[in-house]
Order: structure tokens, then C-alpha cells, then sequence
């Protein structure tokens, strides 16, 4: 293979944004949350609001995620990430907070958060990265694991008399009033990451623009705890979770579908 | 329907189960890259970032990407470009979109510089 | 002469974190401090600051956490059952350094309890009810007056050391009416070069509690250690009365230790020679002056409305040759000074020695 320099005179068509550290991650090959982080970075380099920007960190695989972006971010405790985003954005509202949780911190405990961060129609944008198990601790049941599907909690595949169904978190914030945009995207394969990031840049335009509480709910594949090659992974997704969480806005009010027509687009 | 899958027998060996990958070549620690074509696209992986998960190589629609033929030292394939399919890069960037890693870059040749390539 | 105006216990809360430069409340209705979160629903816009009934005591402590961590002052109220749910928080805040004001008005416990005041969080807010190696500052109030000055007192120390500060006040003290003073507002705050305010113009900060690598972590409670060891040295706070000639001390705080004055002063009549030891800060805890009372006082009565907590603590701080009783109530019960009397008098009875 021959070595070869490259010239400042050609053309980039796609680099590291400047919003995306420049450490190497430490996530499982093929783990979704690498290209979560990337989208979001290339949002907030997009929309200009790096010096506004606050990562407001939830527990699970994405723990260190305020490491990994070039802002300002901080921890929070298990579910409570909408609180702690809540109070940054009354406190001081030109800040640009999102919490970034995982189906576990918003599912399950911090149920009673999210819902309540909803109904009040909070000006932030949580990004919630859906992968149907609990990655940090080893592969347990989370909220959102299938019927049937294998966890290390429900080792002979989910059963609902004794671990109940699947939480459709879309369907169900959007019988709220509070919320101004939700939808639900994916990233496995390169038309929807695209439409993810459309999305997400949507959610922070929604939040720029003070018209409420948005979310994004992103599917994602978790190679290592669903035993799988990550291609593979890919193709389990789409074959076992688009049909239990169909892709698709469900709450899009007025002056977001607005914005959304408007000048430069979603 | 979602089938219960059960955890793999540690005696079995894991085989990849894409059967599109070919050996790209190339040695330990060395950046791979595509040679310089007339106004060609180019990839650039970053083979120490790059963890082998192969969603580049699933994703390139010309299927210029293959696995390095070392192992690093985290036990990872690295992917990289395959030599003879190189100039096929069309510069679409969905391999950079897919990487979880931000292990690759993409760029296009300046056309300035085209006359003076030297054959490869 | 400044003015004196009656007021509440819990009023005087509020108004003395607004006076402090409170920017920010966060609460959930609990009895009985309903009336915190019902005056800053009030005074808080008409200040042009931030309030919010929340969901639970569980998303008001995260909102002092978020609050705290963009550089706001920031506090929440509760009361017993509340504060079980918020050391989870609190445990948070002392691992990122944030500063925050607590307020418990404590009531009978433990489960649902009762709603009558009671002293039986002392253990939970004195040892760390949370997970983890810390501690936080706990001041007890005595009156009205000191509701509203301690309050002012917790933002300030808050913001001193980067670290949750508890007013352990208890619901008798909340729904007292006495007169107090309102005093000066403050006008300058600190500034916090820590806090997340947008990375503009600087490097990003970030706020966390969290090391992945063990190997790293001791150095980081070290720091926490040496910030309690600093607070133990400099601001320890206490009240002593009639101390020199006592032969028998009543060691207690906040409403038992109203109590126990009246007890004092009903003794001193009798010719019984009582003095009152009166702890303010319960962390950092008094144990040196009380010590050095030890050398010559042999007898100590503890007041207090719980099991028995605060005694802990006045054990500790004495060697095994002194005589440390409990008188008490609990489970929202007042305790009166007639009974604390009758303890007196029953301790003096006795001969000394085991």
C-alpha cells in the first residue's frame, strides 16, 4: 500500500467536528453512542451555540459523554438529568442544556423526571438513546427490552406475566401538552443517521427558538450485550425494534413544523 | 418475531459473519490510504481509533473498504482501504457517517495538483 | 432600634434566603413547611428569581444541583420523609463540590412519622445520610430570629467551602411566631469561576462527582477531607449560659433547647446550680468546648426530641467517667421544661459513680 500525503489544497468532505474532542472512545465497537455523540457535535458546531451548549450527563455507557464534547457539561444522578437540565435553563435560559440518557436513567427511574419535564413544556431537548438493554452494568432488562429478547435478568427471554412490556417513551410523552417536538429516528444505516441528525438539529432549533420541551429518541444497536457482530446488530434492529418503536415525529406543534419549512431548513 | 438469542459458547471461535470483507493489507501502525487519482475522493482511516466493527465496510456502496491484515493491541481488525478498488471512491462519505469511532475522514483531490501526480 | 416584625419560624426561612441573595427555590409541599414553599411561590417572582414547586423532593434537590452548578444560590425546604429522598442528591452535590442550601424542619419519624416537630434526623443530616465519604454543615436554630440569621448564615458558608449546608430546624420552630429583625440584604455575591455558564471565552468546565479509575478517587476525597477538617477548625458555633458555676449542664438544640432554658431558669430558682450547653453547628460538632467543660462539670442531661442522637455525640466528646443522661420525647411530641426539671432533679438525687 503506498504512503501518501495529503495537500491543504483539497477539498474536505468530512472531518472530526470541532464540537468532538479529539480522544479516542472508549465505547464497544459498533456502539451506537459513538455516532450519537458525533451528531451532536456537528449540531451544536452547525448552529453556532458551542459557547452555550451544556451536556448534562445521565449514568450508563454515556457517563462520560461530557468528556468527550467540546462544552461545558456535568453529571448527574440516575434519571434526574431533566431536573438538574430544568433548573440550568430557568436559571440562566440563553444557556443551551440537553440531557443525553439512555433508556435505563429515562425509562425506569427517571420516569417521574422526564414526564414531569414534559408537562411543563421546559425549554430543553433531551436526546434519548434507546438500545432496548442496559449496557453499563452487563446486559440486563431495561424498560424498553423486547418480548422475548435475552438479558442477563431475563435469561429465557422476556416474559410479561413476570417482567410486563415494552415502553413506547414517544407515543407516551405525546399525549402530553408540555412537548413541542418528539420523534423517534435510528442510525443503521447512512439515510437514517442522516435523518437522526435532521432531528436532533431540529430538537436544539426548537429549543433556540423557546418553543418548548423537545426530544429525540434515537435506536441503537448494543453489539456486546445483544451478542451480536455489530453489522449484525444493525440488522437485528431493524428487523426487531422498528416494528415495537416505529421511526416517525410524534409531536410536531405549529411553529415547529414552521420552523422546520422555513429558512435552512431542519 | 424477537427471538431469544442465547450467549455464545466460549469454545466456539467468533467468525465474522459479513461475507463481503476482504483483506486489505497493509502493516502494523501504518495509516492507510487511498493513492491519489485525478480528482479523486479519498478516505483516510485512522487505524488507531478504528475498532473493527466493519459498519464502514457494510456501508460503502463500492465496497472499497476491507480489514487490515495485523491485529492492534486492543485485539481490534482495523479496517482500511482496499489498494486495487481505491480509486473507486466516489467521496459520498457514508463510510464516515456510519463510524461510530470518528475514525475516518474524507476528502476530495485539489484539481490544482492533478497534473502532477506521479503514476502509482 | 430596627424594627421588629412578628413572624413565623418558616417565614423567617424564606425571607432570611431571600435577604441572602437566594436565586433560586426549589420545593415539594410537605408538612410542615408548607409555608416556605407557599411564601417563595410569592416573594420569589415579585424578587425577579427563580421558583418551582417540583415533582418530588427528588427533583427539587437535582434543581438545587443544576441551580448550584450554574453558580446560583439556590436552595429547596422539606421536612423528615422529604429529606430521606434527597440525600442521594446531597451525596451528589458534596462529590461535585457544590454549594446549597437545605432546609429540614424536621418532624416525627421514622416512616410517615407524624407532623408534630421531632430531632430524629439528626443522626441522617449530622453522619451523612447518603452513600459516601462526607460531610456536610449543620446549623440548628433556636428561634425565629435565628431561622432567618442562620439561613443567611448557611448561604454564606455555602458558598465559602463548596458544600451543602442543612438549617435543621423542626416544626415546632416552623410554625412558632416570634419577633424578629429583618436584616440587611446582601448585595455582593461571589463569584464562581467554576460554574457552568457557557464556555464562552474560556475552556470548558465541567461538574462531576465521578472517577473511572479507583486508582485516581482517594486523591479526589482527600481534597473533601481536608475542606472538613478546615470547617471543623474555623466554624464551630455554640451558646453557653450560666457555665461557670454549674455542677450540671443540659446539652441541646433548637426547640428542646428552649425547653431546656426554661428548665434552667425554673432550677437556678430552686438553688440548683444548671448551666445550658447549646450547640449551633452539629457539624462541625462542639466537641472541644464541651470537652473542656467536662473537666469540671461531672454531670451532663441530654434534651432532645429523638431516641437519643445527639447524646452520641456528647458521649464522644467526654471521657467514660462523666455522667451522661437523656431526657426526651420523640415522634413529634414536645418535650416541656417541667420534665426536663424533674430529670434534673432526679440526676442531683443520685450519687455519682457507677
Amino acid at each position: 500500500m503506498t504512503k501518501l500525503e495529503t495537500s491543504e489544497l483539497d477539498t474536505v468532505l468530512y472531518r472530526r467536528p470541532e464540537s468532538l474532542e479529539d480522544y479516542h472512545l472508549h465505547f464497544c465497537p459498533g456502539c451506537g453512542h459513538g455516532i450519537v455523540h458525533r451528531l451532536i457535535a456537528e449540531v451544536v458546531d452547525e448552529l453556532n451555540i458551542r459557547e452555550r451548549a451544556v451536556c448534562v450527563a445521565s449514568i450508563g455507557c454515556s457517563v462520560n459523554v461530557y468528556h468527550y464534547l467540546n462544552f461545558d457539561g456535568l453529571e448527574s444522578a440516575h434519571g434526574r438529568a431533566p431536573a438538574v437540565a430544568t433548573a440550568i435553563k430557568r436559571c440562566r435560559p440563553h444557556l443551551i442544556p440537553f440531557t443525553y440518557q439512555g433508556d435505563g436513567d429515562l425509562a425506569a427511574i427517571g420516569t417521574a423526571e422526564i414526564v414531569h419535564a414534559c408537562a411543563r413544556g421546559e425549554n430543553i431537548t433531551t436526546i434519548f438513546v434507546n438500545n432496548a438493554i442496559y449496557g453499563m452494568t452487563g446486559g440486563q432488562m431495561a424498560p424498553t427490552t423486547l418480548i422475548g429478547m435475552y438479558s442477563t435478568s431475563t435469561p429465557g427471554g422476556r416474559k410479561p406475566p413476570l417482567s410486563g412490556y415494552p415502553i413506547r417513551v414517544c407515543e407516551m410523552l405525546s399525549t402530553l401538552d408540555g412537548p413541542a417536538y418528539i420523534a423517534r429516528v435510528s442510525i443503521h444505516n447512512p439515510a437514517t443517521v442522516k435523518k437522526a441528525k435532521q432531528a436532533i438539529k431540529l430538537a436544539f432549533r426548537t429549543q433556540l427558538a423557546g418553543l418548548g420541551m423537545s426530544l429525540v429518541e434515537v435506536l441503537s444497536p448494543c453489539p456486546v450485550n445483544w451478542r451480536l457482530e455489530p453489522v449484525e446488530a444493525l440488522k437485528w434492529l431493524t428487523e426487531n425494534m422498528l416494528p415495537q418503536y416505529p421511526l416517525g415525529e410524534f409531536k410536531v406543534i405549529e411553529a415547529v413544523a414552521a420552523l422546520k419549512k422555513g429558512a435552512g431548513g431542519a | 418475531m424477537h427471538s431469544a438469542r442465547q450467549p455464545r459458547e466460549a469454545t466456539q471461535t467468533p467468525k465474522c459473519s459479513v461475507d463481503f470483507c476482504r483483506p486489505a493489507g497493509g502493516r502494523r501502525g501504518e495509516t492507510l490510504v487511498a493513492p491519489r487519482r485525478r480528482d479523486s475522493a479519498y478516505i483516510i482511516i485512522d487505524t488507531e481509533r478504528c475498532k473493527g466493527c466493519c459498519l464502514c465496510i457494510s456501508a460503502c456502496p463500492k465496497g472499497i473498504i476491507g480489514l487490515a491484515s495485523h491485529i492492534d493491541q486492543m485485539g481490534h481488525t482495523p479496517a482500511a482501504v482496499i489498494e486495487e478498488k481505491a480509486h473507486e471512491c466516489t467521496g459520498c462519505t457514508v463510510c464516515a457517517i456510519m463510524c461510530p469511532d470518528t475514525a475516518i475522514s474524507v476528502y476530495r483531490r485539489a484539481k490544482v495538483l492533478a497534473s502532477q501526480t506521479r503514476n502509482h | 432600634m430596627p424594627k421588629k416584625t412578628l413572624m413565623a419560624g418558616n417565614i423567617a426561612i424564606a425571607e432570611g434566603a431571600i435577604l441572602a441573595g437566594c436565586q433560586a427555590y426549589f420545593g415539594y409541599p410537605i408538612t410542615p413547611q408548607n409555608e416556605i414553599l407557599e411564601h417563595m411561590s410569592k416573594r420569589m417572582p415579585e424578587e425577579g428569581r427563580v421558583f418551582m414547586q417540583t415533582e418530588s423532593e427528588l427533583a427539587a434537590i437535582n434543581m438545587v444541583y443544576g441551580a448550584a452548578a450554574t453558580g446560583y444560590r439556590a436552595m429547596t425546604s422539606t421536612s423528615s420523609p422529604g429529606f430521606s429522598l434527597e440525600q442521594e442528591g446531597i451525596s451528589y452535590m458534596s462529590g461535585a463540590e457544590l454549594p446549597g442550601v437545605i432546609v429540614n424542619v424536621m418532624r416525627g419519624g421514622p416512616g410517615l412519622g407524624n407532623i408534630g416537630g421531632a430531632q430524629g434526623d439528626y443522626f441522617q443530616s449530622t453522619k451523612g445520610g447518603g452513600h459516601g465519604d462526607y460531610r456536610i454543615i449543620n446549623l440548628a436554630p433556636a428561634s425565629v430570629q435565628e431561622m432567618m440569621d442562620f439561613t443567611m448564615l448557611a448561604f454564606e458558608l455555602a458558598d465559602k467551602y463548596r458544600i451543602p449546608v442543612v438549617v435543621l430546624a423542626d416544626g415546632f420552630l416552623g410554625q412558632a411566631m416570634e419577633p424578629a429583625v429583618m436584616r440587611e440584604p446582601v448585595t455582593e455575591l461571589p463569584g464562581k469561576a467554576w460554574a457552568i455558564t457557557g464556555a464562552q471565552g474560556r475552556s470548558k468546565n465541567i461538574i462531576n462527582s465521578f472517577e473511572m479509575e479507583p486508582v485516581n478517587f482517594p486523591s479526589r476525597v482527600k481534597l473533601l477531607l481536608q475542606k472538613f477538617d478546615k470547617i471543623r477548625r474555623n466554624e464551630v458555633r455554640y451558646e453557653g449560659l450560666n457555665l461557670d458555676d454549674a455542677t450540671l449542664v443540659i446539652v441541646a438544640y433548637g426547640s428542646a433547647s428552649r425547653s431546656a432554658l426554661t428548665a434552667m431558669k425554673m432550677a437556678r430558682q430552686e438553688g440548683i446550680p444548671v448551666g445550658l450547653f447549646r450547640p449551633i453547628t452539629l457539624f462541625p460538632f462542639p466537641y472541644e468546648p464541651l470537652s473542656n467543660l467536662a473537666q469540671r462539670v461531672n454531670d451532663f442531661l441530654v434534651a432532645e426530641l429523638s431516641l437519643g442522637q445527639l447524646i452520641e455525640d456528647v458521649k464522644l466528646a467526654m471521657g467514660v467517667d462523666k455522667r451522661v443522661e437523656l431526657v426526651n420525647q420523640y415522634g413529634g411530641v414536645p418535650l416541656s421544661a417541667e420534665e426536663i426539671l424533674e430529670a434534673i432533679k432526679k440526676m442531683i438525687k443520685q450519687p455519682i459513680g457507677r
